[in-house]
């Protein structure tokens, strides 16, 4: 039982991202800048629970600043036309570097961050983190499935023209998508920061990129992408302990495990 | 102007040049690469490993052997990229996020190869061993970096722009690019045009790699392709599709981020500024030009659009 919470909690970060990412894919935007976007939100996490000295505070300002941030990014990119698949590479690549000068100029390293103020209990964060990624998924089904809004994020992919035949502005639901994938996406680097009490960097390991992944084999169903996602996390939690078993494997073959079984799965899917 | 900075920048244009080609060309097919590193990498490194293993050489066998690193960084890498067009035509994937994931899986990969059984035993490098003296491209300004890959680079630059514009293949793959539904209907063998694009694409990245070894560094150290294959794909959205037009862009990614790294080794301020001035010029790209740019754009042309 203990195992298969531990598994479950290990897949939430990734659940999350991919339930980001199906939103702006059903808008017809994909957020390719959720990668960088969880390392910033896990650093920003870090800053700011080390700051106030809450973990609350630390969540809630990191998931709005970054929401805040992808907000405004995405009303410009909107205003002036901007080519949004370019715009996302561009973000990704800019909240990497971001989170890397932050960390300099704040706390002096680009390195790992840990302190005293910035320790949790296992347990509870493990709590923590499947509790607030079995909302999000619910949240996520009902909102995409039942809500108004939801309905118009499917709509603003396939047909942008009927949104604006209702009146209804198909690039404010496209930076609603995006302001959603941010905010899962936030959660997820939070989790992840706040399940190692410490900021590493490069601490979404490309789990936004995964997260796109899940959500092709997925074939867009909440659902369907958790189960695409569990069977990632399994891949990698094999590929984490398989050196207890057979020695001699480089660390550095194991990292790509996840990534090899996520092409596999395409292929044979 | 320092003539060793002058020659470093000149030299990274030249490979922007290289694996911006193979950039141009997915963007050109409607598919857009994004493994470019992982496929600089690879070429890097097998050239790397292939001509260290030769030992020295005489000049016709480095010929040789330069041409076969070459021919094999040209072919894996392109193989590489080949998996994704193929997952693309099967399986209906995403080119761009299946290149990229295959990139991060032989990233890890190729790491673990340079730390481990290709790692060089006389050196203190996380490095390949150094490739024959023999097989370097020498140095046209000393004391740069600056070798005959710049030249080669134009020339590439040049040809690309006459199979693109001037060939039945490469009307093809434009005219699959702007719109593929066009293309079935029009008879191409859309699935031989990705895969070749994709394939092409793969090994212009490879090259990039196996030119980085074989003119810069004569070695395949851990992490060399940092951020070439953003800058290349940069340097093709801001050449707008055009080879001709990648020369200029690639020399702008070149010397920006020569010029940013240099900035931040004398000023202390670490590498992370060049890779902001990367991503700030990717967001600049993403925007539409202005109408003034456009104007400039039909007249070059000849008033055609």
């Amino acid at each position: 039982m203990t195992s298969l919470l531990s598994a479950l909690a290990y897949s939430c970060p990734l659940i999350l991202c991919s339930l980001g990412a199906l939103f702006s894919e059903y808008a017809g935007c994909l957020a390719l800048f959720m990668d960088g976007l969880v390392s910033f939100a896990a650093f920003l996490n870090y800053a700011f629970t080390v700051w106030s000295g809450s973990a609350i505070v630390g969540v809630l300002a990191s998931c709005l600043l970054s929401i805040g941030i992808t907000l405004g990014l995405s009303a410009v990119v909107e205003k002036f036309r901007a080519n949004r698949f370019i715009a996302a590479i561009a973000m990704n690549l800019l909240f990497g570097a971001l989170t890397s000068c932050l960390s300099w100029a704040f706390f002096g390293t680009r390195g790992v961050l840990a302190g005293d103020v910035y320790r949790f209990g296992v347990g509870a964060t493990r709590a923590a983190t499947v509790c607030v990624t079995a909302v999000a998924v619910a949240m996520a089904v009902y909102w995409l499935g039942r809500s108004r809004l939801g309905l118009y994020v499917r709509v603003a992919g396939r047909d942008a023209d009927v949104l604006k035949a209702k009146g209804v502005n198909p690039g404010n639901i496209r930076t609603l998508s995006w302001c959603l994938a941010a905010l899962y996406s936030s959660l997820a680097g939070c989790f992840l920061a706040m399940r190692l009490s410490s900021f590493v960097p490069n601490i979404s390991s490309g789990r936004g990129w995964m997260a796109l992944a899940a959500v092709f084999l997925g074939k867009k169903k909440p659902l369907r992408i958790v189960a695409a996602v569990i069977i990632f996390c399994l891949a990698d939690i094999f590929a984490a302990n398989i050196q207890n078993y057979i020695s001699g494997i480089p660390s550095s073959f194991l990292i790509s495990l996840p990534y090899l079984v996520s092409l596999l799965l395409i292929l044979v899917r | 102007m320092n003539l060793y900075y002058l020659g470093s920048a000149l030299n990274l244009s030249g490979l922007y040049m290289i694996a911006g080609c193979g950039a141009l060309i997915s963007i050109k097919s409607g598919d857009f690469n994004l493994g470019g590193e992982g496929q600089i990498y690879l070429g890097g490194f097998v050239s790397a490993v292939l001509l260290a293993s030769f030992g020295e050489l005489s000049s016709g066998a480095a010929i040789a052997a330069v041409f076969l690193a070459l021919c094999t960084a040209f072919l894996l890498s392109g193989l590489m990229a080949l998996l994704s067009a193929v997952l693309k035509i099967l399986r209906n994937a995403d080119f761009l996020f299946t290149s990229f994931i295959a990139s991060a899986a032989i990233i890890p990969f190729i790491d673990g190869l340079i730390s481990g059984p290709a790692r060089s035993q006389t050196e203190n490098l996380l490095a390949t061993p150094f490739i024959p003296r023999g097989a370097r491209l020498p140095s046209i300004l000393k004391p740069s970096p600056l070798n005959a890959s710049f030249l080669v680079a134009i020339a590439l630059c040049i040809l690309l722009w006459f199979i693109l514009n001037r060939t039945a293949w490469g009307r093809q793959i434009t005219v699959l690019g702007v719109s593929p539904v066009f293309s079935r209907f029009a008879g191409y063998a859309c699935p031989s045009l990705s895969m070749t694009s994709a394939f092409i694409s793969g090994g212009m990245h490879g090259l990039c790699g196996a030119a980085a070894v074989l003119g810069t560094y004569f070695t395949c150290h851990q992490g060399f392709y940092a951020g070439s294959g953003w800058n290349a794909f940069s340097a093709a959205l801001i050449a707008g599709a055009n080879p001709l037009a990648l020369i200029p862009s690639s020399l702008f990614m070149g010397f920006v981020t020569t010029y940013a790294n240099r900035y931040a080794l004398y000023n202390n301020f670490g590498f992370d500024i060049s890779s902001l001035i990367q991503a700030v010029i990717l967001f600049v790209i993403a925007f539409p030009r202005p109408q003034t740019f456009r104007g400039l754009t039909l007249i070059h042309r000849g008033g055609r659009s």
